[in-house]
């Protein structure tokens, strides 16, 4: 293996340097723009004295700081167009359903024809719940339960009470009663939180065939692993209860 | 505005300039990266950093205005030329008609002043 000599060294710690300050761009476009610079170097120091420190130094010098050609790629991609229909689709996707279950339809067509949101965000929409916070009254309904008391009423007295039996949710203790109450309601404005949340902060980029690049990622490299967070929870919440009412 | 803000206003001007400076350098052959950076770097004031033109080559790509093949190199790996398209070549005649008359406005009034 050929050794790598003081120049080659500087161009090694300068291309890490550069690799390491676009961990915050898309990854393929990352790795092309790092492919660009090296062939740039390669191309700049055949003209060059073999074994110009100095030379060297003012080459990467002149192509500029890795920090700086970071920002610079992150403002030339092209921003994602938002359209009106992606402004209204999270909405339509909660509320849509009171309009005659109409509106949660033209959300669902707007959330799978639109480029904004990946797969996952896509399945969420339309899973929880179909119909959104409509679906969630149609689910009070369908689970919600009865009581029912078989008893003989006479002159306005109830003399025997022969028999009351307690279906779906209000066979379960109340603080579960609760809590699935409580997701019912509070999914749907997840999701729509969640759309929103996407919309407001994602470009799309075409190349990237996992969907939404983030903006300003280096802070929403945390925000990422918290909604991750919020998903499992979630998800755990639903499973449960899913599980709960079906028993 | 203030006076301290020519050098942001510099840096967006020629960020915006470079662009149509870069299909103008298409019309005459197709270009590899590092040609065209040296021809630009060669123009005083207009390149800060080399390093720079490369995510323009990549946005004048992603709108159509220029394409590019990769073509054997005698010296070293396969190189990526660009090549300006039809499209590029509209909005490079339709930039240097309103430049001019832009150029013309500004100079114009700058010379009144001075």
């Amino acid at each position: 293996m050929k050794e790598l000599t003081t120049s080659d060294r500087i161009v090694e710690e300068y291309l890490d340097n550069l690799r390491d300050a676009l961990r915050s761009v898309n990854p393929s476009r990352a790795k092309e723009f790092v492919a660009e610079i090296k062939q740039h170097i390669a191309d700049a120091r055949a003209n060059l004295v073999p074994g110009d420190e100095v030379a060297i130094r003012n080459l990467l010098e002149r192509i500029g700081s890795p920090i700086a050609l970071a920002n610079e790629l992150e403002e030339t991609e092209t921003p994602r167009t938002v359209g009106g229909m992606d402004r209204a689709t999270p909405w339509l996707i909660a509320f849509g359903g009171f309009a005659f279950g109409f509106g949660w339809f033209v959300g669902l067509y707007g959330l799978w024809t639109s480029k904004t949101w990946h797969i996952w965000d896509k399945l969420l929409g339309t899973i929880i719940w179909p119909g959104g916070l409509l679906g969630t009254f149609y689910l009070f309904v369908a689970f919600a339960g009865s009581e029912n008391c078989h008893g003989v009423s006479r002159l306005g007295q109830v003399v025997a009470a022969l028999s009351c039996s307690s279906q779906g949710l209000l066979v379960l203790p109340r603080a579960f009663q609760f809590l699935t109450g409580f997701v019912m309601v509070a999914a749907p404005i997840f999701t729509m939180f969640r759309l929103n949340e996407v919309l407001a902060r994602g470009y799309v980029d075409e190349s990237n065939r996992r969907g939404i690049r983030l903006v300003k990622s280096r802070r929403s490299a945390r925000t990422r692993t918290s909604t991750h967070v919020v998903w499992i929870i979630l998800a755990l919440m639903v499973l449960f209860f899913y599980i709960f009412v079906a028993a | 505005m203030v006076v301290g803000g020519t050098d942001k206003l510099l840096a967006q001007m020629r960020r915006g300039a470079i662009e149509y400076c870069v299909l103008a350098l298409l019309m005459s052959k197709d270009r590899y990266g590092f040609e065209i950076t040296r021809e630009l770097s060669a123009a005083n004031e207009l390149v800060t950093s080399e390093g720079t033109v490369y995510p323009l080559l990549t946005r004048l790509r992603n709108d159509g205005l220029v394409d590019t093949y990769w073509q054997e190199s005698t010296e070293g790996p396969p190189r990526r030329y660009y090549r300006i398209t039809p499209s590029g070549k509209r909005a490079l005649k339709s930039f240097i008609d309103q430049w001019a008359r832009f150029r013309d406005s500004v100079d114009t009034i700058l010379s009144k002043e001075r």
